[in-house]
């Protein structure tokens, strides 16, 4: 690591664990960007935080289901909410990361921050099921209205079939809507 | 003068005039749509049954490219709009079984949906392939074993107590 990325990382590293609505709980070093983990109750305090140290262009938004890993099941932490993030000029992105329990899949949406994380959170609730709040329009996005369940969780199996529903017979919008 | 008297059966004079006067519907989709377009030039015209723009008047339903999650109420509206005596024909890998893909939005063959009675395997099919096709159903029509390549389709006897998934 080059000493302006020391620096950099160790500058956000910092604000980030003197926040207090942030909960700093890990940090690290991958394939080209930096990582950080912060806490579920934290999640748009530490983004909030990094959109202010100039982190302003969003890349992604995405969730990984850690279904049987070890880990996940010790610490009842199955789901990990990614968000990359980039500044122009700066070669190491950042990603902040939180994880999720199944049982309270709910994050505050960032939206309110970076305009474009509103489609990304709505494929991620798409695919996923995590709940955002404070999304401006919370329905699914790449799969139809009446679909049931959320296909890229990892215990979605993929022969399992839709109900066949007649258009007249849908009164009132799926539960994705 | 002379008359000539030819007995026959009703049931084979019906059957003579289903499978010579055939009017498809093709309830077309994604790249094997666009191949079924092909399909349809001139050069195969005679062995092509005529295209209907309404299910109503069409005795022969081609499902031809995928059947998503999606579409499938669809295409079994479509089916049910249909009179009978009335026929499937599944062109094209998708069709038949869901092709290359297995996801949790393309449904593994319109088999699931509606009852098919000649698959096309081929991903394109070649358009001579459909003639093929309608040809085969017009001898499984006929009640008489298939005239083409068997290689190419593939023929199941005409299923009457289909039951589709709830």
């Amino acid at each position: 690591m080059t000493s302006p990325q020391l620096q950099l990382r160790g500058k956000l590293a910092e604000t980030l664990s003197r926040s207090a609505g942030a909960r700093l709980t890990g940090s690290g070093s991958a394939r080209g960007f930096e990582w950080f983990e912060v806490s579920q109750n934290g999640w748009f305090a530490s983004a909030a935080c990094a959109a202010a140290e100039g982190w302003d262009q969003l890349i992604d938004l995405t969730v990984v289901d850690w279904h049987n890993s070890h880990a996940a099941i010790q610490n009842n932490a199955r789901y990990e909410l990614v968000l990359l993030l980039a500044q122009q000029g700066q070669t190491p992105r950042v990603a902040l990361k939180c994880k999720l329990p199944p049982d309270v899949l709910t994050v505050s949406s960032v939206s309110p921050l970076w305009a474009g994380a509103a489609w990304l959170e709505r494929e991620a609730f798409d695919l996923y099921g995590v709940r955002f709040l404070g999304h401006p329009d919370l329905r699914r996005i790449l799969l139809y209205a009446e679909f049931v369940g959320h296909p890229l969780r990892k215990d979605y199996d993929k022969q399992h079939r839709q109900p066949m529903l007649r258009k007249s017979s849908v009164t009132k919008p799926g539960p994705g809507a | 003068m002379t008359f000539e008297i030819h007995t026959t059966r009703v049931e084979s004079l019906l059957k003579w005039v289903q499978q010579h006067a055939l009017d498809q519907y093709p309830f077309l989709s994604s790249c094997c749509g666009l191949e079924f377009a092909a399909a349809a030039a001139p050069a195969n015209r005679q062995a092509m049954a005529l295209p209907k723009a309404s299910p109503r008047q069409a005795d022969l339903l081609v499902v031809v490219g995928t059947v998503t999650e999606r579409q499938a109420p669809t295409l079994r509206r479509i089916y049910e709009q249909m009179g009978d005596p009335k026929w499937v024909i599944a062109f094209g890998a998708c069709a038949a079984t869901g092709g290359m893909y297995q996801n949790y939005a393309v449904v593994p063959g319109a088999d699931q949906v509606v009852p098919v009675d000649v698959y096309v395997p081929g991903c394109p099919p070649r358009p001579e392939q459909f003639a093929w096709a309608v040809s085969a159903l017009r001898s499984q029509i006929a009640g008489q074993p298939p005239r083409t390549a068997a290689a190419l389709v593939a023929i199941r006897p005409y299923n009457t107590s289909f039951k589709p998934k709830p």
